[in-house]
């Protein structure tokens, strides 16, 4: 390769690390700061040998080895041994995560919005800004394996040692790496961002279900997951580093496949060409009720299955739910004292809570279009049409209490459907369903609401998602850490009973809707005498 | 060698001809213009020539380099604004700028402050609270500021008011009096023919007629209106007449000028009372190719 090819790499580090300085440290601090704060705690919640193997029979059925892997050093199930068990795994997959935003926003993002173009026409390499981007990620993961080593020594736990500390840092830096590299690549194959963003993570999640399913049923497929190459280093264990070579070696070739396909493609093109379909008028676009939908079409769909298989994942969990709470004091601390229901049907509220507040979010995402439009824009070009404000505040209410109804139900399915497969006695259907809907006046309480920002304070759209995130913290995260039950009640959540243990109050219920509707008026003549943005 | 010499060059994108065969070359010191409407290939020709697309078949040399394959030892003598200038929105102007500098390794810091006044940017801004305009503004500033031999620029004024469009002219001409080497690919017409010596036009990735404006016109005819006390009989039928309008003592026709004298010696006699001869406007000859 030309050394032409890499001409002021230099230059293009530092400008990289200008001008995502911002992310690049909130992603490491997150990363750190999450892993200091888990540390100690797992360490209080099993503090003795008889704690940690008692949950080690817990992590030994599938569904655990599955999500865990088998873990190391079982017979000598030292903290260190327990720790890397339990976050090893998912912390590489956080850091996956960190490295595909990263480095798809450096490459295919850049030259998608067309800046990269800009650079090009300077004298830049042609794969001196691929190079930058990958000397980036090398510093920052470096950096953060220096940080989290440090900082593990600074929260002190006995049994995590340094040296396995380092061998844990590295093991994570390169996991970082290894998909940084990996997701080099997909940015030379696909033309937008989007894709390689979608491709990227479909391979985070596809080498991961590897891992799951490899480790239950095959090596072979266990051993084509870089998440065991990371694993098998077996941190705070044996601490070896020939699996991590693997990382290394693996990251090395994907640089090298990066560069050679970078080097040969034009500016804006994919090595996998993208055909264009041919432009089909769709009926269903006469009225903007139909242009929303089609404006949310991939939103729906995404969230819409991902709510199905959320809610089919934690289904799975009720075959033997008994023995999965009875072994974490953290559930036992949420459930209630009532021992006149099955666990189960005590979980399942848990769960409901926690599925609800997600299918919250993309009703929300929705109707706060109203305002997230306006500000890029694009609201103007719909108004200017002979369409009134009354005709788009309609449109977006009913297709985000649609769609809230459609991701309860969709919920309600998949833990249906997941549970009852693996229950001797299922929870009924009709149950599951009502537990659910039970939480739809209060999702039309924060629609309302989101309505009134957007008609009256549209800038401050924010505050919704700040109060939905209250809400969820408050209800779910309240219980464990003991806070006052008038705290809950700050949030409509917090007066939804659990089905079918508690009795409906539908006075109050009928008040939260009450409240919704008033929000959802207010927000109506605000934006209607408002001024455009 | 011209400064920048392209020869058959074809580029297609899957099925898409953008490029076909196409022929240009740009002499040092001259402005040279390039029209055509959207999508006729423009800014695919300029991609080639700073080689960031590669040509399928057909080569392109800029400073006698090939394109692709020296394309940093080209970009260290070219300055080049896109037509849709996309910029860091967490950066200030002012950064992009000195950025853009550093890596051309370095700029004359009066003529940048020149430039931002003339310009009246303000350098201080975060790019994501700059209009389209104040985004090209940015770009402009970068490549005027820079010492370069080769100035492309891409629909330079399309986001800029009339007041901006005529800074920029005055640019490009001070450019020219430098003898620096000016690629302008526009379409709007009143700009390249105020600018241009040079003049190519496109059409669906073939250049359809290239030469000096006066070369071109010379294609086209002259307009010209005549009148007469005497009626001419066989005015319609005189060679390098066309678009013939005649009635009683009122002419109007295009003149091939090779017959310019030949014709004059022939209504001589028919006693003129008015000649009017305009030379065509670089309009009509971009529009003879859409007709």
């Amino acid at each position: 390769m030309r050394k032409q090819y890499f001409y002021n790499v230099w230059k293009m580090v530092i400008f990289t690390f200008k001008k995502d300085k911002f992310k690049i440290v909130a992603w490491v601090l997150a990363l750190i700061l999450f892993d200091m704060y888990a540390l100690p705690y797992l360490d209080e919640m099993y503090p003795t040998q008889e704690a940690r193997d008692s949950f080690l029979t817990v992590l030994q059925n599938p569904a655990m080895i599955a999500m865990f892997g088998t873990g190391y050093g079982l017979d000598n199930y030292t903290y260190g041994a327990f720790y890397a068990h339990m976050m090893y795994v998912w912390l590489g997959l956080f850091n996956g995560i960190m490295a595909i935003m990263i480095v798809s926003k450096h490459l295919r993002a850049e030259e998608e919005e067309g800046r990269y173009e800009m650079i090009r026409s300077l004298p830049v390499g042609r794969n001196a800004s691929l190079l930058a981007s990958m000397i980036v990620m090398i510093i920052t993961f470096t950096l953060f394996a220096g940080i989290k080593i440090i900082s593990y020594q600074i929260v002190s736990v006995d049994s995590i040692t340094l040296i396995g500390t380092i061998n844990f840092s590295i093991g994570l830096a390169l996991i970082g790496l290894f998909f940084s590299m990996l997701t080099a690549v997909i940015a030379q194959l696909f033309q937008s961002n989007r894709n390689v963003m979608g491709v990227s993570f479909a391979a985070l999640i596809g080498f991961y279900l590897l891992f799951s399913i490899g480790i239950l049923s095959s090596d072979i497929i266990l051993w084509l997951s870089p998440f065991q190459w990371m694993i098998h280093s077996q941190a705070f264990v044996n601490n070896s580093y020939w699996s991590l070579s693997f990382l290394g070696i693996g990251s090395i070739g994907l640089v090298f496949v990066a560069l050679i396909l970078s080097s040969k493609r034009d500016l804006d093109a994919g090595i996998i060409s993208q055909k264009s379909k041919p432009h089909t008028p769709k009926n269903y676009i006469k009225r903007p009720f139909g242009f929303f939908v089609l404006l949310s079409k991939s939103l729906l769909i995404w969230w819409g299955v991902s709510l199905l298989v959320l809610g089919a994942t934690y289904g799975s969990i009720f075959g033997d739910i008994e023995s999965f709470v009875s072994g974490n004091d953290m559930l036992n601390a949420l459930l209630p004292d009532d021992t006149n229901y099955p666990t189960a049907v005590l979980f399942m509220n848990l769960i409901v809570t926690v599925m609800a507040i997600v299918s919250t979010v993309p009703a929300m995402l929705i109707l706060n279009k109203i305002s997230t439009e306006e500000q890029k824009g694009r609201m103007e070009l719909i108004k200017s049409h002979a369409v009134s404000k009354k005709e788009v505040m309609i449109s977006y209410l009913s297709l985000s209490s649609i769609t809230a109804i459609l991701m309860l139900f969709l919920s309600s399915l998949g833990l249906y459907m997941a549970s009852s497969a693996v229950m001797e006695n299922p929870i009924r259907l009709t149950i599951i369903i009502k537990a659910h809907f039970i939480y739809l006046p209060s999702i039309l309480f924060f629609l309302g609401l989101s309505l009134m920002v957007s008609g009256c304070l549209p800038k401050k759209i924010w505050m919704t998602w700040l109060y939905l995130a209250f809400a969820f913290f408050v209800t779910y995260m309240g219980q464990i850490i003991g806070l006052d039950e008038l705290i809950r009640k700050l949030s409509p959540f917090g007066f939804v009973p659990s089905i079918p243990i508690d009795p409906v109050n539908w006075g109050i219920q009928s008040l939260i809707l009450l409240l919704a509707i008033v929000f959802g008026f207010i927000g109506f003549r605000g934006y209607q005498n408002r001024d455009a943005l | 060698m011209s400064i920048i010499e392209m020869k058959k060059v074809t580029k297609k994108f899957g099925d898409v001809v953008a490029m076909n065969a196409v022929d240009l070359s740009v002499e040092k010191g001259t402005v040279h213009g390039f029209i055509g409407p959207n999508g006729a290939g423009k800014t695919t020709t300029i991609r080639v020539l700073l080689g960031i697309l590669k040509a399928d078949e057909g080569s392109s040399h800029v400073l006698g380099k090939e394109s692709w394959i020296e394309a940093v030892d080209i970009h260290k003598s070219i300055a080049y604004v896109p037509g849709d200038v996309a910029l860091w929105p967490n950066l200030t102007g002012g950064e992009v700028v000195d950025f853009f500098a550093h890596l051309k390794g370095g700029i004359d810091n009066d003529k940048k402050t020149a430039l931002y006044k003339a310009f009246d940017l303000d350098p201080s801004k975060k790019c994501r609270t700059y209009s389209k305009g104040n985004k090209q503004k940015v770009a402009l500033v970068a490549a005027l500021a820079s010492d370069a031999d080769i100035y492309i620029f891409d629909e330079p004024t399309s986001g800029l008011d009339p007041l901006m469009e005529s800074v920029f002219q005055e640019h490009v001409k001070a450019l020219k009096e430098n003898n620096k080497t000016i690629l302008l690919s526009s379409h709007i017409l009143s700009e390249v023919e105020k600018l241009c010596d040079v003049i190519s036009i496109i059409r669906e990735g073939e250049i359809v007629e290239t030469g000096t404006l006066d070369d071109l016109r010379y294609l086209t005819g002259i307009q010209i209106n005549l009148e007469t006390k005497k009626a001419i009989p066989d005015l319609k039928s005189q060679k390098g007449v066309t678009d013939y309008n005649g009635s009683d003592t009122h002419y109007s026709f295009l003149l091939d000028p090779n017959y310019y004298s030949q014709l004059i010696k022939h209504i001589a006699k028919y006693d003129v009372v008015k000649l009017e001869s305009t030379p065509p406007k670089l309009e009509d000859l971009f529009m003879r190719h859409y007709e």
